[in-house]
């Protein structure tokens, strides 16, 4: 019986046939390959044995490669290819049982014909049918086992095995190099010869100096270095070959002996770079295996800029700005540098750093354009560097963040500041010719009244006219004061405004103020206009604002000298660049160069005129005399410039730059002359309180000098008294002796006669009359010290006291009062020794001599302490118009007054004391000469024309009103570089709106009358 | 050739004839030199001229070459011909020999090559020489001045000079002094703005000067020194020199002008009182040396009143016998003697007794006493602020100042409230008082004007501000001929201020003097810069 499902189960049956067949071969293959790749494997391991050559080597591993590519093309590609497929697989067939093959390769070509075409077929249906089925039902039935016999494989299992061993055995056994290489993906073997093992490998690192680092000793490791350059590495191991001598080869060539001490092998090298070395033993050529080395990057330190921050930051030329920035370093940072670049190149300057050493820095620089080669309105870029401290490959350089400055247009500022102190003058003197008219007109009308016109009355006051013409002043003042504030307030801002002249408008402001708010309590009060005090306060007016006036015109007069100076700088600037264009010309010409030169000839012209009208500006409104004239021979200097001009276009540039020097030095004169000027106009302002203060100075150290020398004689005085045996004080020492010693002798019985009177009074804190002898005692030894310091006046009143008061307690003994009577020897003997001490001072005169010297002395005592006094009234005189410090009058009253004393102690013979009083006198007069010193010094400095501030009065004000009078002499401080600018000038003008104390608004007047002068 | 040359040249000609010695032909040179070292001694440049010529052409040796080079180029310099001194200057510079005189003639050299380019005018007895444009106008003045002072001077002197006077206007300091050859500190110092030296006459001009100088009378001066120097043969000594030269300078103006005026009379009775007179002695070599300005006045007044003595009590003649008489003797000691018959130090002590005798008086309160202050610019500070430093009082200074800046803005009546303080100050002073009178004469106040004016005007005539002032008041006031007289006193100061010229224009408009007012609109366009450069 046929079947309709034999075509496919044919199908089926043939390909599990193939499937099967294609299995083994497969398994069949690859069990020869590895045993075939085993054996080689050993075989050539030990045949490299036979000869130690590179050729060799590669011939072994090409027969090697060779063979197990033949065995696999033999054993598994051909077989697989051959005996897979349909008809090798039917030929199999006919093997196992004949005839199957070929009915089945019949069955199988019936099968894809069309089954139900006959005419295709060339036979029935049925019969094709049949056909595929009893070939099928035969294939089924045979037993497919020989056809892939997967049990025979086993017997390839052994030599498998025993391959693999003999493998494992020779790769363990035999030297690595060749093996290494056979696995390699090499065509030919490195230059290596056997391997040399080593075992116990030791690396020691001893990093370079700047690292800081501490040396790193590594165990155990395998033979890799990993460190930055210039590490120096020391490689230690222990050979498991043989090793008689050897060497370290670097990568590069370079060999290091390796020494062997206790079974050790030790080299060293310097990492320089990334590579490799090994070990070679040079007697057997044995090579280790490649040891890697590997550097660390010491990586450039990072930096940035934390604060400023915003990329651009508005700054004036004399403003500056504080740079906060963060370094770090792996390895640390040997030096901070502060870069600026503006577009005529870059400049630097190092920032001094706090540790020496340190890797990570936080700190900040300050910078300022002032004094650089800047203009206004100039960009300039701002960066910090950090620098590591790489000694090796040199310090790499870490870049910080860049900062913009834009300087600001100081000039343009400084021209709006004077344009309002210009409207504030103007103003101002229209004020004052108005007050002058007003207080005319009134006057005028006094006059005439009083003149004759009595027939007519009284004249009367129009209350309304007046009212409307003050209201009209009032106004015009208030406008004052708004310009004056603005002015203040541009100075602030203003770099180039002058700190004295912004004190004293702050100043004017003040007493301005202080003014109207008197005359608008005047007008505007509801009471009667007191027209008398109106009139008063008129006066003050116009004398405020003739000095205000006055200090205006000198500080714009002032300023005309600074601008010049400014233009000037600004000529020598441009000389400068011209001669540095001419040095370019001189080195080759060509047309965009001879255009800049032209270029700047033109500017220098330019300049050069602007610099001359400022320069006649300056004729009258300064005293010639401050300058050199000479100096400003513009026309010559404009004159020499067209020759300039004139010798560059014909080329003769060693005469141009010739020329140019010697205006450059023309222009360096008048530069000079300027400054002088300056300098000149600012002492002029205080040459006389400098006169004044440097007599002043002198007339104290002449005074100093003879009191001095007085004390001295006093002193040499006293110790002739004392210790010259031959002098007529011989009788006085003896007389202080003997008195003192019954002084002493005084005091003992006292002293007893205290024992006695407490003793027997055990009882008593503090029995009668105890107290009485305690006060004695005091007195007693105040006596012997009067006597010490030969004062017989106040030694002779203290033994009269003395005397009086043992009188009483030896009443009070007599009459057994206390204790008293226990001790009524000791205190009779005190008396007779009182009255015996009072007798003899009594008795006692210095001799003669002694006494016409004391007399002498007090009398230059006199004449000195006059002098004094006239000094010090005279002080006091200057002080009223003057700018002189209260205290040097003070301190001079103080000498005159110990003066004085030291007179008066000198009469009364008591010298010690007269000494003590001159010395007072001497240290007084020492504290006014240090004031007046110190004034000088600031006036001085500022004559000089720095702007430092001169010393003046300023007021405190404390809570809401002023309590008390501040008499202190306050200084404005110096204006120190650190505070120069605008909080500086803020600070300064609120300590000025603080409010004067009563009596420092008039000093502060004087202040700013001196600034006018 | 000139008759004198020919004669010498027959001389010598015969000499060489007579000793049949060609040396002899030589020393005609050396007369020919030696006369022409001794004319230029005296002054007699066209004789020496003429000579120094001659020696030229028959100079034969290198040495006599270079002898002549040397004298030629002195000569013309004292000629005034500063291209010939150069050529010839340069030379006699070329021989190295010419030792003694090397520094003179690298003097001469640059003096020649780097004095101003200048112009000339001439009158008929004068060539007067300006260099700045605006010179010209004090050129034209001063024609009339130097031709005054020929005559009257010259009657005075009996002293009437052959050939023209060169006279120069130096434009600056820097020329002035060059060719001066005085210092420039000197200058400053001492107030030495004209000089008379080298065959010619120098004055600084008044441009310089902040409110100018009396430089007619300088002129005048001057040419007094240049008479005495040609009559006496350059014997009279210095201080005499000055004396009669201070005598005479006014002399072209008015005739029998006292030499002491008040500023004269407060310092010689300072100087009196104290006994302080500057010693004859201490007036060589010149008064431009002495320490101080103020010294150098005391000298000049001095001298000058030792001149007046000797003309008040011996008479004009005894002036012009006394320079005949010094030219003679060289000792003017000896020549006081002939002519006044009294020993010198009689003579001098009568002199000091007749001064002591007019029981002089300081007049003029705190006197200064300054030298002067050159300008570098032309024309006054926009404010007007140039004479400020000369006001010594600071209080009196500053209220100056404000009244300035108030009258600058139109406010007149407060200025002058201003400048009455200042005077409060200061009550001599000519800027004070001229300024505070101006502005009182604009707002009305005339009266008060010439108040101010008055006592000041006699202390300081010379401050040209009162006479501008006054030419004012009398302009206004239609008093024109004292206008004029007050407006040609100030050109005689400084002619170099337009409102000078603009006033005398209105003033000769309504006089109707055409030819007056011509010259006065050349001067004012000249100094309005309206006049071409160097127009004349």
């Amino acid at each position: 019986m046929e079947s309709a499902d034999s075509p496919s189960r044919l199908d089926a049956l043939v390909e599990s046939l193939k499937h099967k067949k294609r299995k083994y071969l497969l398994l069949k293959g690859l069990s020869i390959i590895f045993m075939s790749i085993f054996v080689s494997l050993a075989l050539a391991s030990i045949l490299s044995l036979v000869y130690l050559n590179p050729i060799y080597y590669t011939f072994l591993k090409i027969i090697t490669v060779l063979s197990l590519v033949l065995v696999a093309i033999r054993t598994l590609i051909i077989p697989v290819l051959r005996e897979t497929g349909t008809r090798g697989m039917l030929g199999e067939l006919d093997k196992m049982a004949p005839g199957l093959g070929e009915d089945t390769l019949n069955a199988l070509e019936l099968k894809d014909n069309n089954i139900n075409n006959s005419s295709i077929l060339g036979t029935s249906k049925i019969l094709a049918l049949a056909h595929i089925d009893n070939t099928t039902n035969k294939l089924g039935a045979l037993d497919h086992t020989a056809l892939f016999p997967i049990r025979n494989l086993k017997r390839y299992l052994v030599p498998l095995i025993g391959g693999a061993i003999f493998a494992l055995t020779a790769l363990i056994f035999i030297p690595g190099n060749f093996t290494s290489y056979l696995l390699s993906l090499n065509v030919t073997p490195p230059n290596t010869g056997p391997h040399l093992e080593l075992g116990d490998i030791e690396i020691t690192l001893k990093y370079p100096e700047y690292t800081k680092l501490s040396t790193q000793r590594i165990k155990g490791t395998g033979g890799e270095v990993k460190a930055v350059k210039g590490t120096e590495v020391i490689f230690e191991a222990k050979p498991l070959n043989y090793f008689e001598k050897g060497s370290l080869i670097l990568e590069n060539g370079v060999s290091v002996p390796a020494t062997i001490s206790g079974g050790k092998i030790k080299a060293g090298f310097t990492v320089l770079g990334s590579g490799s070395f090994i070990i070679k033993e040079t007697s057997k050529t044995l090579i280790s295996e490649t040891f890697e080395i590997k550097t660390e990057e010491d990586t450039e330190p990072g930096l940035s800029i934390s604060s400023p921050l915003g990329e651009t930051i508005e700054l004036g030329s004399e403003e500056k700005v504080d740079i906060f920035f963060e370094a770090e370093d792996d390895y640390g940072i040997s030096k901070l540098m502060l870069t600026w670049e503006n577009e005529r190149g870059q400049s630097k300057t190092p920032i001094s750093k706090k540790d020496k050493e340190t890797s990570a820095i936080k700190d900040n620089v300050s910078w300022s354009p002032s004094g650089m080669n800047t203009g206004d309105g100039e960009t300039i870029k701002l960066r910090v560097l950090a620098y590591d401290n790489d000694t090796v490959s040199g310090p790499k350089v870490g870049v910080s963040n860049a900062i913009t400055i834009i300087l600001k247009d100081a000039r343009s500022k400084h021209k709006e500041t004077l344009i309002y102190a210009k409207q504030l003058m103007e103003e101002l003197i229209d004020i004052l010719g108005d007050e002058i008219n007003i207080s005319n007109d009134s006057a005028s009308a006094r006059s005439t009244e009083s003149a004759g016109n009595s027939k007519a009355g009284p004249k009367v006051i129009d209350i309304g006219e007046v009212l409307k013409t003050q209201k009209n002043l009032t106004q015009k003042i208030e406008h004052a004061i708004g310009t004056l504030d603005i002015t203040i307030e541009g100075m602030k801002e203003d770099e180039y405004s002058d700190f004295t002249y912004f004190v004293g408008l702050s100043n004017m402001e003040l007493r301005t103020k202080a003014l109207l708010d008197e005359r608008k309590y005047l007008i505007e009060s509801f009471a009667k206009l007191d027209i008398g005090r109106l009139g008063r306060l008129m006066k003050r007016e116009i004398n405020e604002f003739e000095d205000d006036i006055l200090f205006l015109d000198s500080m714009l007069k002032g300023d005309k000298l600074v601008d010049s100076l400014r233009s000037s700088k600004d000529l020598l600037k441009e000389y400068g660049e011209l001669s540095e264009l001419l040095k370019q010309l001189n080195k080759g010409s060509n047309e965009q160069l001879e255009a800049r030169i032209q270029e700047k000839l033109d500017q220098i012209k330019d300049l050069m005129s602007q610099l001359a009208k400022k320069m006649s500006g300056l004729n009258g409104d300064i005293k010639e005399g401050f300058l050199n004239k000479d100096a400003f021979e513009t026309e010559s200097l404009q004159a020499q410039l067209d020759q300039i001009s004139k010798l560059a276009q014909e080329g003769n540039i060693d005469q141009t730059l010739e020329m140019l020097s010697g205006l450059t030095q023309s222009l360096q004169n008048m530069m000079a002359s300027l400054e002088n000027g300056m300098q000149s106009f600012g002492s002029s302002m205080m040459a006389k309180e400098i006169s004044k203060l440097n007599k002043l100075i002198s007339r104290i150290e002449s005074i100093e000098r003879e009191e001095t020398s007085l004390k001295e004689k006093t002193g040499e005085l006293k110790k002739d008294l004392l210790e010259n045996p031959d002098s007529p004080g011989d009788n006085l020492r003896n007389f202080i002796k003997n008195e003192k010693k019954k002084v002493q002798e005084l005091i003992n019985n006292l002293m007893q006669a205290r024992t006695k009177i407490s003793n027997n009074s055990p009882g008593e804190i503090a029995p009668e009359g105890a107290y009485l002898v305690e006060k004695m005692i005091e007195k007693t030894e105040q006596l012997n010290n009067w006597l010490q310091a030969m004062d017989f006046e106040e030694a002779t009143e203290n033994a009269r006291s003395i005397e009086e008061s043992t009188k009483g307690l030896s009443e009070m003994s007599s009459l057994n009062i206390g204790n008293l009577g226990k001790a009524s020897q000791e205190i009779g003997n005190a008396k007779r020794l009182a009255r015996e001490i009072r007798k003899d001072l009594e008795r006692f005169d210095i001799e003669e001599d002694s006494g016409k010297q004391f007399g002498e002395m007090a009398g230059r005592q006199d004449e000195i302490q006059g002098q004094t006094g006239d000094l010090s009234s005279e002080v006091g005189e200057l002080g009223e118009g003057s700018f002189v410090s209260p205290g040097i009058g003070d301190k001079l009253g103080h000498a005159e007054d110990f003066m004085g004393n030291a007179s008066q102690d000198l009469r009364g013979q008591q010298v010690s004391k007269a000494i003590s009083n001159q010395d007072e006198a001497l240290k007084a007069l020492e504290e006014a000469k240090q004031q007046a010193q110190d004034m000088l010094q600031q006036m001085q400095l500022s004559a000089r024309g720095n702007g430092s501030p001169v010393p003046m009065m300023l007021g405190q004000q404390r809570g809401q009103g002023m309590q008390g009078e501040d008499n202190r002499y306050v200084e404005i401080p110096a204006a120190d570089e650190s505070q120069i600018g605008k909080e500086f000038k803020q600070r300064i003008l609120e300590a000025m709106k603080g409010g004067s104390p009563e009596g420092y608004i008039e000093l502060n007047k004087k202040y700013y009358d001196r600034i006018i002068k | 050739m000139k008759p004198h040359a020919l004669l010498l040249f027959l001389l010598a000609l015969g000499a060489y004839i007579f000793t049949g010695n060609p040396s002899a032909l030589s020393s005609e040179i050396d007369v020919l030199i030696e006369g022409v070292e001794n004319d230029i001694k005296t002054w007699q440049i066209s004789r020496a001229s003429d000579s120094i010529d001659q020696a030229l052409e028959i100079a034969g040796t290198d040495e006599e070459k270079y002898r002549t080079y040397y004298l030629k180029s002195l000569v013309d310099f004292y000629r005034g011909d500063y291209s010939g001194a150069r050529e010839y200057g340069q030379k006699a510079l070329a021989d190295k020999d010419l030792k003694d005189e090397t520094t003179f003639l690298n003097y001469l050299v640059r003096a020649s090559e780097e004095g101003p380019a200048f112009n000339e005018i001439k009158s008929e007895h004068f060539v007067i020489r300006y260099a700045h444009p605006k010179d010209i106008i004090l050129a034209e003045y001063a024609r009339d001045v130097l031709e005054k002072s020929h005559f009257e001077i010259g009657l005075d002197l009996e002293t009437y000079p052959d050939d023209p006077i060169i006279v120069e206007i130096y434009p600056d300091m820097k020329s002035f002094t060059l060719a001066s050859t005085l210092p420039p500190k000197n200058v400053e110092k001492t107030g030495v703005v004209g000089i008379c030296k080298f065959n010619r006459i120098m004055i600084l001009s008044p441009r310089l000067l902040p409110k100018g100088y009396s430089w007619a009378d300088t002129l005048a001066h001057e040419y007094v020194h240049y008479l005495v120097f040609l009559k006496s043969e350059n014997t009279v000594p210095v201080w005499l020199h000055e004396g009669i030269a201070k005598y005479e300078e006014k002399r072209w103006r008015e005739k029998g002008s006292s030499v002491i005026s008040p500023f004269y009379e407060t310092i010689l009775t300072r100087a009196l009182k104290d006994n302080k007179l500057v010693p004859i002695e201490e007036m060589h070599p010149s008064l431009a040396m002495l320490e101080s300005a103020r010294e150098a006045q005391l000298a000049f007044a001095q001298s000058g009143t030792m001149v007046s003595h000797l003309v008040d009590y011996w008479g004009q003649d005894a002036l012009v016998n006394l320079i005949n008489s010094i030219k003679e003797t060289n000792d003017y000691e000896a020549a006081i003697e002939e002519v006044t018959e009294l020993e010198f130090p009689l003579f001098y002590d009568s002199w000091e007794k007749e001064l002591r005798s007019r029981n002089l008086e300081e007049k003029i309160p705190d006197i200064k006493i300054k030298g002067v202050r050159i300008k570098n610019t032309d024309g006054k500070s926009q404010d007007g602020s140039e004479d400020l430093i000369d006001i010594d009082n600071n209080k009196a200074r500053d209220y100056t100042r404000l009244g300035d800046l108030l009258k600058l803005r139109g406010r007149l009546s407060p200025a002058t409230h201003e400048y009455e303080k200042a005077l409060e100050h200061d009550p001599y002073s000519p800027i004070i008082s001229s300024r505070l009178a101006s502005t009182l004469n604009i707002i009305g106040e005339t009266k008060r004007a010439r108040e101010v004016l008055s006592p000041v005007l006699d202390f300081y005539p010379n401050h040209i501000d009162i006479h501008m002032i006054l030419g004012r008041i009398y302009l206004d006031e239609g008093n024109f001929s004292k206008a004029e007289e007050e407006y040609l006193t100030a050109i005689f100061l400084n002619p170099f201020d337009p409102e000078i010229h603009a006033s005398l224009i209105a003033l000769y408009e309504k006089q109707e003097r055409p030819e007056l007012l011509e010259r006065e609109e050349k001067f004012l366009r000249i100094l309005l810069n309206e006049e071409p450069e160097n127009a004349k």
